[in-house]
């Protein structure tokens, strides 16, 4: 039941994301949803879920976006692999390491799309991605990592509750 | 990392490169148009429904600037209603220039067909928005998209069957063969990730004026001559530099397309290397 939910919510997230969000621009850029959404996800509901929640992600937004199926959900992969960082507990607290890693991630992000239309044959102008797409873009996409977090670990508190024995 | 982590990885890696290597191979368009039918009515009244309050948010942040274009734009208008005048006074002196001439037109009238804009690329990395129509309704990749007002926005990139996807002028990768409508000075005008559009290529010794209109010029042979592109903002020069350094403000309202036009009638050359 939980892989439903999150199959209708991140298909949500892909037809919000290709519609009413490019229209509010914030430092230039817009946000990015689902990986913020993802990154919630692993934190909150744990990477078990995380596994098969991020390579639906990327599956929606691919089949939406206007770039190829599958550049998306490579783009995610580095975020599963950041959210592993947890474990070594370098930051105590989750929210300000969900904060740390989701600059991280959009760095990753964006860089591994640029890749890939460069390998595509696109012309990449590489002088200035990075402060004027992702340091605005990591700068956003922190900025709502505050509610999105917030309601996925308030819907998860069937998760978080202890179990009996 | 972990080895369920590293199995994970190469599995999820392996799947995206194939799925990539199918989307490439164009072997995916039907399923993406299946998927595109199912959520484009959602994806159309989000965009409409989404709209008004963007312009809210934006004009909260742009008052002073708005008050100086709106008094612009005044100006504007009453210097074009001068020119409408005039182009009037012109073309009816050329429709009787060519009935005396008898000239018989080149090429066929154009023809356009109006397609609904529904959807916006979500990268930041790229401008490029969906419409609703595709190759059952004549659309092929490379074609012209211009706006109800006839200035460029981009071409076709990628069609399925009911839908494709415009690539958008300011987008980074975006260069068109381009001119200065006053003193025919050429070069190409490109996007860039500030969605602003540049001319390049112009030489330090061109003409080229704040106000000067930019049109497409038509080399290469992807996009017809004559279309409007924009209007120059900010000229810049320098001695040490070869090009002058000139910002294109896009005539057509880029970040509010609703209907746009595929011109059908024109066929981009694909130009080969020698």
């Amino acid at each position: 039941m939980r892989y439903v939910i999150a199959a209708v919510l991140v298909l949500l997230v892909a037809v919000v994301e290709t519609s009413v969000l490019p229209s509010f621009r914030v430092l230039g850029v817009h946000a990015n949803l689902m990986l913020v959404l993802l990154l919630s996800w692993a934190m909150v509901r744990g990477m078990e879920e995380a596994m098969v929640v991020v390579p639906m992600g990327g599956l929606a937004l691919g089949l939406m976006d206007g770039q190829l199926l599958g550049a998306a959900m490579l783009a995610l992969i580095p975020l599963v692999l950041l959210t592993e960082i947890r474990e070594a507990r370098i930051i105590e607290g989750e929210f300000l390491l969900a904060v740390l890693l989701i600059l991280l991630s959009t760095l990753a992000y964006e860089v591994i799309i640029l890749i890939i239309l460069r390998v595509t044959g696109e012309t990449v102008q590489w002088w200035g991605i990075l402060s004027r797409v992702v340091v605005p873009a990591a700068i956003v996409n922190a900025l709502l990592v505050p509610p999105v977090y917030g309601l996925l670990w308030l819907g998860s508190r069937d998760l978080r509750r202890p179990r009996p024995l | 990392m972990s080895s369920r982590t590293g199995v994970w990885t190469l599995a999820v890696m392996a799947l995206a490169v194939f799925l990539l290597a199918l989307s490439r191979a164009n072997l995916l368009g039907p399923l993406q148009n299946v998927v595109l039918t199912i959520f484009s009515p959602l994806q159309n009244a989000l965009t409409r429904v989404s709209e008004p309050a963007a312009d809210f948010v934006s004009d909260i942040r742009r008052t002073d600037e708005l008050s100086d274009e709106n008094q612009a734009l005044r100006a504007e208008n009453e210097r074009l209603n001068a020119e409408v005048a005039r182009l009037r006074e012109n073309e009816t002196r050329l429709q009787q220039l060519s009935q005396l001439l008898q000239v018989k037109e080149a090429h066929p009238d154009e023809q356009f067909l109006a397609a609904n804009v529904f959807a916006r690329e979500p990268s930041n990395v790229k401008e490029m928005v969906a419409i609703d129509r595709g190759k059952r309704d004549g659309v092929r990749e490379g074609m012209v998209v211009v706006t109800e007002g006839g200035s460029l926005v981009g071409s076709i990139t990628r069609v399925y069957d009911d839908y494709a996807w415009v690539i958008l002028i300011t987008d980074p990768n975006s260069a068109v063969s381009a001119m200065i409508q006053e003193s025919r000075a050429q070069g190409v005008v490109s996007g860039s990730y500030s969605r602003r559009l540049t001319m390049e290529f112009l030489l330090q010794a061109a003409a080229v004026n704040e106000g000067d209109m930019v049109l497409t010029s038509g080399i290469g042979g992807a996009f017809p001559p004559g279309l409007v592109i924009g209007r120059v903002s900010a000229v810049e020069s320098s001695r040490q530099e070869i090009f002058k350094d000139v910002t294109v403000e896009p005539l057509a309202s880029l970040s509010r397309l609703e209907t746009v036009l595929v011109l059908t009638s024109f066929t981009p050359l694909q130009l080969q290397g020698p």
